[in-house]
């Protein structure tokens, strides 16, 4: 029951008659890096917020840490650190103290838990330097450090490289791949920006107007946007026929004397031998595909703002 | 709850707010008592009269009420607690509890200056015994208590309005309508003379002058509004979607 750290059954969450998040079934499994892809107001932040506490849902309901019961889950967010919305700490506190408060309200006896946390996201140089004085990536990277304070088995991370710059973002990225095989931390993250979130990403959730359309693996996504094989020949005709001697059945012919294969794609090698034997010269051969983001997008049915 | 309390209390004793606060109005109060050196009154007379103006008191409740729960709000700041597994019970009990624990403060630091300067700049006259402190201390007690109520209700005012502005005007408006319509009733039968004379703002005002008897009622009238805006506050905090 542990392996399994998030279980949502059916969990939907209405605003006035509006199904925000609408019957969502979801696992993460421990050690999961679960990216929850969706548009904007598609539902995920309420779906974390709900897993977070700070709203009840209207139907359905959740496991965490396979607990279900108001006690349960209050243990079970105990071990688990969140970021959600914009992170929000007092104005007129620095870094440290911010941190020291939440210490003490959580209990946490070992107070070397701030500077390592600090240290985590680089923060560890601000002194005295008051939150409000924080620019938009400092204030990104404290919310991560409260998040980690814990040291967390499960993080829920609604957009956390909002406002950090390239070199903060691969950072992020770093640091969540260390937790992840280092610590074995589970992840629920969401981001807009989906080529960093195919860098870690294990699990993919994609979410569409409050419903949950398909759950995938990363490996699962990548062999789905891997759908073709472009092979560039100097004989069309020819190797079109030989293309239908193999078996191919499903391939197109484009420019440049280039031919789409959407079938057999692991059998390049096959492919590019027999053509050969044939007389027909292979110019080129590779694989081609989409990005999560356009995966996504043809999923939903349409462009978006992602 | 003691973990949030102490937590509460690391964090406003990290501002200059009480300092300052304290400060200035103990600075008032010492102003007021030194103005008695002039005309020589006795403590026994102006001690009794000074408690009556307690109320002013309230004025600076919903600070405290804001220190601890509005400005949260206001900030965004409550969902890192929440959502780290604080029961919601809990999260506001402690700040219920570390308002007063500040505002206990506050008071017990403007009552030493009080004191100390009344007993510096008034002469003590025939009255100014054992029985005499005793009265004056019971009255100070009730004092803090109708004030620790108040605290109540501006913390329960404080979760439904996170505008400091709405926040203040709520809360004279909590305290002084009620008492009008009672006031207005009163001519209509003995009840509403009865629970005018319960109401909050009544009981402060009259706090200093009241018969030495019915300070049982004010405590115990005190006692049951600060539980039942502490009840109230938990019940609606807990079905509040925190920000």
């Amino acid at each position: 029951m542990e392996d399994l750290i998030l279980n949502t059954d059916h969990l939907t969450k209405t605003y006035n008659g509006v199904s925000v998040v609408d019957g969502v079934t979801l696992r993460i499994r421990r050690g999961d890096i679960y990216g929850l892809v969706g548009k904007n107001g598609a539902g995920k932040t309420t779906l974390m917020r709900m897993v977070a506490g700070l709203c009840p849902q209207s139907s359905g309901g959740f496991l965490l840490f396979g607990q279900g019961t108001a006690a349960g889950l209050r243990a079970g967010r105990s071990r688990t650190g969140c970021m959600i919305e914009a992170p929000q700490f007092f104005p007129y506190l620095s870094a440290a103290e911010n941190l020291y408060y939440y210490c003490i309200q959580r209990g946490i006896p070992d107070k070397a838990c701030i500077p390592e946390a600090l240290k985590q996201v680089e923060l560890d140089d601000t002194g005295n330097k008051k939150f409000r004085q924080f620019s938009l990536g400092m204030k990104q990277r404290l919310g991560l450090a409260l998040a980690l304070l814990a040291k967390p088995d499960f993080l829920i991370l609604d957009e956390p490289i909002n406002g950090l710059d390239p070199e903060g973002i691969a950072k992020v990225r770093k640091l969540l791949l260390f937790l992840s095989r280092e610590k074995q931390t589970t992840i629920l993250i969401s981001s807009h920006i989906l080529s960093e979130l195919s860098q870690i990403a294990t699990w993919y959730g994609f979410l569409h107007n409050g419903k949950l359309l398909k759950e995938e693996s990363a490996e699962q996504v990548w062999q789905n946007c891997q759908n073709r094989l472009v092979l560039k020949v100097d004989d069309v005709p020819r190797a079109a026929a030989v293309l239908e001697q193999l078996g191919c059945r499903d391939f197109e012919v484009g420019e440049n004397n280039t031919i789409e294969l959407t079938e057999q794609q692991d059998n390049a090698s096959t492919i590019n031998q027999t053509l050969l034997k044939n007389g027909v010269l292979v110019k080129e051969i590779h694989s081609a595909g989409k990005d999560v983001e356009t995966y996504f997008l043809e999923l939903i049915g349409g462009s978006a703002d992602v | 709850m003691f973990n949030m309390v102490k937590a509460e209390l690391y964090k406003n004793t990290r501002r200059p707010f009480l300092y300052i606060l304290t400060a200035v109005c103990g600075g008032v109060i010492a102003l007021l008592n030194s103005t008695f050196y002039f005309n020589q009154t006795l403590r026994e007379t102006a001690m009794p009269s000074m408690l009556s103006q307690s109320y002013v008191g309230l004025f600076f409740i919903v600070l405290f009420a804001d220190v601890v729960l509005a400005e949260e709000l206001r900030l965004g700041t409550l969902k890192n607690t929440v959502s780290f597994g604080a029961a919601r019970g809990t999260v506001y009990g402690g700040r219920l509890i570390a308002a007063s624990i500040l505002y206990i403060a506050y008071f017990v630091g403007i009552s030493v200056v009080f004191w100390a300067s009344g007993c510096l700049f008034m002469p003590a006259g025939p009255g100014f015994n054992g029985p005499f402190i005793a009265n004056f201390l019971l009255r100070t007690a009730a004092t803090l208590a109708t004030q620790l109520s108040a605290l109540s209700l501006a913390l329960f005012l404080a979760l439904l309005l996170k505008r400091n502005a709405t926040l203040i005007f709520a809360f004279f408006g909590a305290m002084l309508l009620p008492a009008g319509l009672l006031l207005y009733l009163s001519p209509q039968g003995q009840i509403f003379s009865q629970l005018l004379s319960m109401t909050l703002i009544v009981q402060s005002t009259m706090v200093g002058r009241t018969a030495i008897e019915d300070m049982g009622v004010i405590l115990l009238t005190s006692a049951v509004r600060f539980a039942v805006f502490a009840a109230a506050g938990m019940l609606v905090f807990h079905r509040q979607e925190v920000n």
